[in-house]
Order: structure tokens, then sequence, then C-alpha cells
């Protein structure tokens, strides 16, 4: 079996073999689960060293048909834009058990669905045909439903139908353009048609990107003058992949599922939502909006980076009105977000390399501070931010790590975070200078609200309550190292990151040239 | 060691810090012995480059005028490495020696590494003391950093690494609210300058294609470059000239924050919460200079623009008179410490838009020589009395007589009394504002620096008389500090006094500047005085020092009926001009209640309107997947597996 694969399936058969341990075997359920985790991060960490950073094209591709009547291929590959995201989703769902283990209520059923989100997940970045990305996007869609809705706290099936609605529309519409693409495909006669092997397989995302870029696909092949409603049949497709995407991002004004799932979900899950479920829908936006469209993209770019603005600013002014620990954090990952989405617009090889680069400093740093909330929670149970302080007396540790977690948010120099907003707002102040000039008051405005946190959980007077808060204990320390290491090590050495994505991102600027 | 010398020097307090916070912290004395002593080598490297260069210079060969250099005196180090390379865009992460650097590594690391022993004796007792080691040295290190920076990027990069050392020391004593308060205050300030500056630095980096300081002083410096018309800005065409006064502005803001120039100096006086020893190491001698520093390495920006060079001298010196009106009212021996380093700052910022770089750059180096010292000086009272207050002192100069006469001698420095460090510097700043560029040629720029010098003797004398004369109005009984802690202070109070023409000879002064480049931001002014500026400074130091002896130690005038003769003007001092009253009042109404209104538009408008609105949808759907929620998750897992298996054996 190809590497790809194994990666992919290694958690579904994981979860398969947890069916033969007993519900009641607690532990060793999840040392199961662990040990299955660490399969496809070993195996990421070696697609990472063997995966060539010079070249630019898939890697590691595997083509096999699959439903022939429709073409439907399984189609696997990576690139630079993909292989930073497999290796993170590697990381965070080995460190997701250990971030649970004090799950009681279910752990079987709790790991066993853990598990398959992490297939689904690594599909999604893995596929290449569009059929099977569907199917590995909607693979995700229910373990995270239940998981919100089961284990989550007192609003969870609010939170969780909010999440399912919200995905599942963004869903829709992403079917319906796919839909558009390969009903394009087929209506070509296959023996007029120039590259008749292009045809052969009406979903795989490089067929289409050619013909695309070819002019075969302008939407004449839909409707009269490639014009629907007013508009070209292109910016439809264009517009319906986006806002699937963008509802997982998510921009504003379609975030308000993400406090809530977030609120609700145990600490593990919001660790994964933030880190890398984000990432999905910037993904999608780079490697389909601005892979496939890049014509169109440069139609939208303006109205992307005001977009990727309001992100920026609003949800920063929101988190800084929050009371709530959790949801102050929730809020800061959409400001974060609206990074991605500036850099992206820019199509300049610095914003578009910030752009990826966000998303992997981004997928570090807030899985950190929900993993730093979760500390919180679990020990005071409520996540009033007024209602902890001067926690720095009793928990040094603890106080260490958050420091060091707030400080990676806030883009501190020597974090990663940092390099990844500088990358961004070079890449953007040539193409839109006023409004990147705003996004850098974003930058303030962040440092506001979690030095305002920071002063009034951890320092001043110690709150009686918590005389006896313990600190963090060696499990907790032993999930968040990982991530905080990282966060370090990639504001000092961002080209161990930045030069596996080099050639592709070089690739994706080319077609805005 | 010219290769490995200048990345020990930024790298060695970096490791200090990383062993202290592993471990190291566990042996108060391993902590603080690696921190010290790794200033100490990076003070002796810094040495043996100055030896170097005095010897590449030929000896200080120069004109008849000391001003002209001697050919071939090209010594400098620069190492660098390709730090980060997307595209087009490549930073550097490099070391920079010249005589700029070479001047304030010196400062950094001498003042540094004096402060750093003092601290042993300060500290001693403390909880925290192997913290406040480790974040020493991660002070140090940030502060190195801008030092030897050789381009923007790199020197932003440390500009912020400073700001989150500083806010760590500030915050020292966490437990108390006021001081986690001031550190906050000092990193969001800092923040907001920071915002500016990254404007700044992006425009000019687009503008000419680069971030390296000697390469775009080059682009900038080109004959006629600034005349061109190449750029726009919001739409409009603009020349160089006029882009790079906002783009000068911008970057300014940099300065602001760090330097604590007004409006952005409301930070500086509540740093005082710190441990002394920060506030003489971070909040005179060092970081605050640090905007200075950069002022002077990237002179070449402003030169072009007569608007520029105008806002800086301006800037500095409504700063320079601002705060010294402040510290003429304050009670806190600390606080008007503070004050009158804000004012000095001013001084020397006001000098670099007056095209001073180099009277700025040595005001800088013999500030920091008195200042530190008389912050250690302040602390070793406070030490002594345990209080900040000069109310509660009098009559110390019984008790502590070597703090006292170290005291005063610094604060004759300070007040530019003849002879001493800050009279050969503080006549040069003056002087420059009595025949000032034409485009700065106006009364305030004669006059208002002259009488802030007045109101600088005036509060040092006010406060000396208070603390060390007089009746004694101390409680307990205080004692003099240790030698840790006066010898420091004695080394300094030497380097203060002798900071003139004895330590900066012609040669010296010939050499520093032959080795600075861009040429424009020398670092060090010729040296002159004749009888004339004597006793134009005996001049300022009496009317200011004999008003305050009238009113503190002779009490011939009654304090509270200058109050009331003043009153409103009075209470505006007193109340720093309520510049922090009015930002407290913008932060609490309106930047919160924008973050307020933004929430409850995203509750009530996005959730209620939107989202709720389609409660219908929701209701259905909700009905729809009750009826399926058997509870068991297993099923649910199995009917996926099912449904995948399925897909997947269509393939096989």
């Amino acid at each position: 079996m190809d590497i790809l694969s194994l990666i992919i399936f290694t958690p579904l058969l994981g979860m398969l073999a947890l069916l033969l341990v007993p519900s009641d075997k607690k532990d060793a359920i999840r040392t199961v689960t662990a040990t299955v985790a660490a399969i496809p991060l070993i195996l990421a960490t070696k697609l990472w060293i063997d995966f060539d950073p010079t070249v630019a094209g898939y890697q590691f591709t595997v083509v096999n048909d699959w439903i022939e009547a429709l073409g439907v291929q399984y189609h696997l590959g990576v690139d630079g834009l993909s292989i930073p995201l497999v290796w993170l989703t590697g990381l965070l769902m080995f460190l997701a058990p250990f971030a649970a283990w004090n799950v009681d209520k279910g752990t079987k059923g709790f790991m066993m669905l853990v598990l398959l989100l992490e297939t689904g997940i690594f599909g999604v970045f893995c596929s290449l045909d569009l059929f099977l990305f569907y199917v590995f996007w909607e693979v995700m869609l229910l373990p995270m439903y239940f998981l919100i809705g089961i284990w989550g706290g007192t609003r969870r099936e609010y939170a969780a139908i909010k999440f399912f609605l919200y995905t599942l529309a963004g869903s829709v519409l992403m079917l319906l353009a796919i839909i558009a693409l390969y009903l394009s495909v087929t209506s070509f006669d296959l023996a007029t048609f120039a590259n008749p092997e292009l045809l052969s397989a009406p979903f795989s995302i490089p067929a289409l990107t050619e013909l695309v870029a070819n002019g075969s696909i302008d939407g004449t092949q839909l409707a009269n003058d490639g014009v629907l409603f007013g508009w070209p049949f292109m910016k439809w497709i264009f517009v319906f992949f986006f806002i699937g995407f963008a509802i997982k991002i998510p921009i504003v004004p379609l975030h308000t599922w993400l406090p809530d799932a977030h609120v609700e979900a145990p600490t593990s899950i919001s660790m994964v939502l933030a880190g890398i479920l984000l990432k999905l829908g910037c993904y999608g936006v780079l490697r389909i909006n601005l892979g496939m469209f890049p014509d169109v993209a440069m139609d939208f770019a303006t109205i992307g980076a005001v977009i990727g603005l309001v992100s920026i600013l609003y949800g920063a002014f929101v988190a800084m009105a929050q009371t709530d620990f959790k949801r102050m954090v929730a809020y800061s990952s959409v400001s974060h977000m609206g990074y991605v989405l500036l850099g992206a617009s820019a199509f300049t090889h610095a914003g578009l390399q910030g752009a990826a680069m966000q998303m992997f400093t981004h997928g570090t740093s807030s899985a950190l501070l929900f993993l730093i909330v979760g500390v919180a929670y679990d020990r005071a149970h409520h996540r009033e931010i007024e209602g902890f302080g001067g926690l720095a007396s009793v928990a040094p540790k603890y106080t260490g790590i958050t420091t060091l977690g707030f400080f990676a948010a806030l883009g501190l120099p020597g974090m990663s975070g940092f390099v990844s907003e500088a990358l961004v707002l070079i890449g953007a102040w040539g193409v839109h200078p006023v409004l990147t000039s705003l996004a850098v008051l974003g930058i303030v405005v962040t440092a506001a609200f979690l030095l305002w946190t920071l002063q009034r959980v951890f320092l001043g007077p110690l709150n009686e309550k918590y005389k006896s808060f313990p600190d963090v204990t060696g499990r907790e320390i032993f999930v968040m190292a990982p991530l905080a290491f990282l966060c370090v090590l990639l504001g000092v050495a961002p080209m161990l990151l930045l030069g596996h994505m080099d050639a592709t991102i070089e690739a994706l600027r080319q077609l805005f040239v | 060691m010219n290769e490995l010398g200048p990345w020990l020097i930024l790298f060695l307090p970096l490791l200090s810090a990383a062993l202290i916070a592993f471990g190291l912290h566990r042996s108060k004395a391993l902590s603080a012995g690696l921190s010290i002593g790794v200033v100490w080598v990076g003070f002796f490297i810094a040495a043996g480059f100055l030896v170097d260069a005095f010897s590449a210079a030929g000896g200080g060969a120069h004109g008849a005028d000391g001003h002209a250099v001697a050919a071939g005196s090209a010594w400098s180090i620069h190492h660098a490495i390709d730090w980060i390379s997307v595209g087009a865009h490549t930073l550097q992460y490099s070391v920079f020696v010249d005589g700029l650097s070479l001047i304030m590594l010196m400062v950094v690391l001498g003042v540094g590494g004096l402060i750093h022993i003092y601290a042993l004796g300060y500290m001693k007792g403390d909880d925290g003391f192997s913290r406040f080691f480790a974040y020493l040295s991660l002070f140090m290190f940030s502060m190195l950093g801008i030092v030897l920076s050789d381009n923007f990027f790199q020197i932003f990069i440390h500009w912020e690494l400073v700001g989150v050392s500083s806010y760590l020391l500030i915050g020292y004593y966490y437990k108390k609210p006021s001081a986690s308060a001031a550190g906050n205050k000092a990193f969001l300030t800092n923040r907001v300058g920071d915002f500016g500056f990254m404007l700044g630095i992006l425009m000019l980096y687009f503008a000419t294609g680069t971030a390296n300081f000697t390469e775009m002083g080059e682009v900038i410096g080109a004959e006629g470059w600034a005349d061109v018309q190449k750029f726009s800005m919001l739409g409009t065409a603009v020349t160089n000239e006029h882009f790079m006064w906002v783009a000068g502005a911008l970057t300014l803001m940099g300065v602001m924050g760090k330097s604590a120039q007004f409006p952005l100096h409301v930070w500086l006086p509540d740093a005082m919460e710190g441990p002394t020893p920060v506030s003489a190491l971070i909040h005179a001698a060092t970081m605050v200079a640090a905007g200075v520093f950069l002022l002077a390495r990237i002179f070449f920006v402003y030169l072009p623009s007569d608007t520029a060079m105008s806002i800086v001298a301006h800037l500095g010196m409504f700063t320079a008179f601002f705060a010294a009106t402040i510290a003429t009212t304050q009670f806190d021996i600390k606080r008007i410490l503070a004050f009158s380093t804000l004012s000095q700052l001013g001084y020397m910022v006001m000098a670099i838009g007056l095209n001073g770089t180099d009277v700025a750059m040595y005001h800088l180096t013999t500030h920091a020589f008195f200042k530190a010292l008389l912050f250690l000086g302040a602390g070793s009272v406070i030490h002594a009395v345990h209080t900040n207050d000069i109310r509660e002192m009098g009559g110390l100069i019984k008790k502590l007589p070597i703090t006292s006469w170290l005291f005063l001698i610094g604060t004759l420095a300070l007040c530019g009394f003849p002879w001493l460090s800050g009279f050969w510097s503080k006549d040069g700043v003056l002087h420059l504002t009595h025949a000032p560029p034409a485009y700065a040629d106006n009364m305030l720029i004669h006059w208002l620096p002259t009488f802030t010098a007045v109101l600088t003797s005036y509060y040092m004398f006010r406060l000396v008389f208070l603390t060390f004369f007089g009746k004694p109005r101390y409680h307990g009984e205080p004692h003099e500090s240790p030698p840790t802690m006066w010898v420091p202070m004695a080394v300094l109070c030497l380097l203060a006094v002798i900071a003139g023409p004895m330590l900066f000879t012609e040669d010296v002064i010939a050499t520093f500047r032959s080795l600075t480049r861009p040429a424009g931001s020398s670092p060090f002014h010729h040296i002159h005085a004749d009888a004339n500026t004597v006793i134009h400074a005996l001049l300022i130091f009496g009317v200011g020092a004999g008003a305050a002896w009238v009113t503190f130690s002779r009490g011939w005038v009654d304090p509270e009926r200058i109050k009331k003769a003043l009153g409103p003007i009075h209470r505006l001092f007193d109340n720093r001009w309520y510049i922090d009253d009015l930002y407290t009042w913008i932060v609490n109404n309106i930047q919160q209640n924008f973050a307020r209104l933004c929430d409850g538009f995203d509750r009530i408008v996005i959730i209620s309107g939107l989202v709720n609105g389609s409660a219908f949808t929701t209701r259905a759907l909700g009905a729809l997947s009750a009826r399926y929620q058997t509870g068991s998750v297993r099923t649910y897992a199995m009917l996926f597996v099912a449904g995948v298996a399925a897909l997947l054996a269509l393939t096989l």
C-alpha cells in the first residue's frame, strides 16, 4: 500500500480495532488510540523527509479508478501546500487522545470518533479528485457533530446543530459547484476534443485545472454565453466553492458557529477544531479557488482582502469584549484567519507564503491556547476571565507556558506567528496598501486583549479560592510542549517550513502574472 | 575573533537566559554569575574591537579640524545570514559593528555590566532572584540585537523583543496589580508605536527595494532621488520628498514608543514599578536610548526632507520641556528621575532634528552614565528608607554619605555644571538650538531648551535638597548600601565626571567619526567650550539650583504659595498635563465601548437575526436528526464505516 493511503486509513483501521476492546477498559482504549495515532504521525514525518521541496507538482501520487461509471478516481497526492498540513494533522491528532485522557463518559465512542475524524481530515488534504475530496469532507462532518453534541458542555446540542447546519450549507454549495464542473466536462465530445485524455477523469483536480486554464471550461457548456443571472458562470462556481470554504475558515459574517462550537466542545476537540478544521477552509480557498480559478480569483482580489481585513479587526474587537476565556480565544481565531485571506488576496509570493504559513502557525498556537483554557477549566470548572486572578503565584509552569502561548498568538518576533503575519503584510502591502495598513492595527488590538487576559487571570494578588490550584501535570506538559516548541522553532527558523512550500507557492503565484 | 565575536556578544546573553530558565534557576549564585559573566565577556570582546578599530584607523590620524578622516580606515565588521528568503524578498539576520554601534555597544555592555553587579546587592534575598537575572539576560540579548542590526526587519524584531523584556521586568513584582498594569501599559504603548514603525518600514522597504541600512542610505542619498516624483499615496502622485516625510513620521512612531517621546511617553513613569536596577538599565540608560540610536542609524531617511527634520526637532523640544514641567511637581524619587529621563531624551531627539546626530549620540552616552548613576543612587536610598516619597526622606547625607555624594555629583553632571560630562554634551545641544537650520529657526527652538535646562536644575536640586539635606523625615535607621551597590555607582560617577575631553579626546572622536557610515550619523561631536559657554552654563545652573535652594533648603519661599500662585498651571503639571487621564478615558469609554458594540452586534444582529432567522430550517433538521439519534455512537460509526467501505468496495 502507498504511504498516503496508509496515513489516511490507519486511523480507520485503528477505529475498527477499538471495537475489540471492551468499553470498560478505558486505559486500554486510550492507549490503543494513542498508539494508533502515532503511526500516521511517524509516516507523515517520513513523508516530510522524503518530500522533494524543489518540485512544484504533486508528489507521492496514487491514481486508481474507483467508480468507473462516473469517472471517479482514487487520486491522492501532496504538494508544498498540503504537506505541512498533513504533518500538522498527524501531530494534533496524536496529541488529541492525550488531551482527552480524562474523558470518562463513553471513552470508547469518543476515541473511535476521533480516529474517524482523523481519516477524514487526512483524506481531504490528500485528495486530488473532487469527488473523493467531497466524500472525505463529509466524513469529517459527522464525527465532529457527535463529538460536540455528546461530549460538549451545557449547550452542546445547540452548538452541534449550528455547526452541522452551517457546514452542511457550505457542503451543498460546494457540491453544486462540483456537479457543474462535472457536467461541463461530460458535455465535451470525446472524439473532437483536443486533449481527450483530460476528459477521462471529470473530477480530477489537475485535469480540471488544466481545462479551466486552457479555456475549455468557460461556463458556456452549462448556460447560454456562459452567463447565469447576469454573472459569468465561472464566477458562480467560484463563489459557491468560496462560501463552502469560507464557512469553515470562518469569515465574518459566517463565523457565528465557531464561538459556540468552541465553547461547548471538549478541550481536545477545540484543539482539533481550531488547529486543523479551520485550515481546511483556507486550504480549499488556496487549492481550489486560487489554484483552479486564478482569473476569477483576481476579480475578487479586493473583496477577498476586505473580507480578510474585516475578519482581522472585527474578530479582535469582539474578542476584546469577551468575558469567557474560551470565547475570547475563539474570536481571536477569527481574527487570525483573516490574515490568511488577506495574504491570499494579494497573489504575491510573500503574501501566499504568509497565508500558507499562517495556517500552520495558527494551527500550533491556537491549539496551544485552547489547551491552556482547558487546564483552567478542568480545575476551576468555569471560564470567567474575571473569576481567576494571581494564578502565577501557585502555578508558575502554567503561567510560563501561557505567557509563551499568548506571545505567540500576539505575533511576537521570535515566534512563528510573527513571521507569517509579517510575510502577509509584506506580500499584501504592494497590492492593497490601505487595507494592509489597517490590518496592522489588528496587532495592537490583539496584544491588548491577550495581555489584559494574562493580567486578570495570572497576575496580581492570588484569588483565595485557588490557593491550591494545581500546576500543570506531566500529561498536560506533554501535550502542550510540542506545540510551544514549534511556535518558537518556526519563529527562529521559519525556512524549515517555508522551504518546503516555496516551489509550490511559486507555481501558484505564476498563475497570477 | 572578528568572525565570531559579535555573534558571541549577541547570543551569550540569550544562552544565559535559556540556561537559567531551564534548570539553572535553582542555584541563585550560578544564575547571577552566568548572567553577569556573559555581559562582561561581551564587554571585553567589544573592547577588543575598539582596540582593533583604533589601530585600523591609524591611531586617529586626522586633519587640523579634527573632522577629517584618514584614508583607508575602513574598519567595520559585518556578517549576515539569509534568514528568510521567499520570492524576491530576502530578510537577513546580521551583526554589524561600525563606529555608531561600537559606541553603543560600549555603553550598553559597560553600563549594563555595572548595573548587573549592582543588582546582585539590590535583589539579594528576593524570591525571584534567578528569574530576575534571566529576564536581564533576555533584555541584554534583545537590546544588543538592535545595536548590531544592519537592517530594518531585524531591528524591528529586536525592537519588539526589547518591549517584551521590558514588560517582564516592569511586571517583575507580578503580585502587585500596579506593576502588571504598568507592564501592560508599556507593552501596549510600544505596540502603538510599532504599528507606525511597521508601516514606515514597509513604505521605505518598497520604495527603495532594500531593508539594509547602508544600501537604503545609498539609494536615498543618491543625487536628486528625493526630488523624483515616483510614488503614489492614496491615489495621488507625490515626490519622494513628500513620501519620505510621511515614511519618516511613521517610523518616528517607533521612536516615540521606545524613547518615550510625547505623546507615547505615558508608559515610562509607570515603568518605575519595576525593580530599581531595571529602571537604571532599561528605563534610563539603554532601552529608551534605542530610539535615539535608531534615529542616528537611519538619519538618511530624515535628511532629505526639511519637514521630517522639523517634526523630529520640535517633537524633541516639546518633550524635553513638557517632561521637565511635570518633574517639578512630583514627589516620587524614581518618577522625578523618569520625567527627567523623558526630558533628556527629548534633548537627544531634538538634537537629531537639528542635524546634530553626533551631539545626540554624545549626550546619549553621558546621559547613560549620570542617569544610571542617579537611578542606582535612588535605589540605594529606597533600599535604606523603604519609601519612594522624597517628603519622607531628608538629611540622608549624614546616614548615606557615599550614596549622597555620588548622587550629588551625578546631579551636577545632569545639570550641566561646568567641566562635568553633562556640561559638554548639553552645551552641544544648546549650541545647536542657538544656531538652528532654517527649517527650525524660531523663538521656541532658540529659547525653550535653555529654559528647560533651568527647570532641570530646579527639579533636580529640589530633589537633592528634600532627600539629602534638611531635617530628617525618614522612619527607622537607614544604612549605607553594601559595596556591590556603591562600587558600580562610583565607577559610573567617575565616567560621568571624565566623559568630556578627558575621555573623548580629539583622536578618539576622529576615529569614531571615521568608522561610522553612513557618515551623516557620526556618533561623536567635536567637544569645545569657551568662556561664554561656561558663563552660560553657570547661569542656567545658578538660576535653577538657586530657586530650589531658596525654596527647599532655606525655606524663604513657601512652596505652597508658589502652587497657589501658579494655580491651574501647577495643576496641569501635577496631573501630567492630563494626558494619562485622556488615554484612560479613551480606553475605558471609546475603545471598550466599541468592542462591546461589536460584541453586541455579533450577538444580536448576526446570531439572532441571521441565524435564528433560519430557525425553521434548524428545527426541521433538528427533528429529522433527532429521529435518527438512537443515542448509540457505535451504531453511527458503524453505519458510517459501512458507507465508506461500500464506496471503497467499488474500487476493488
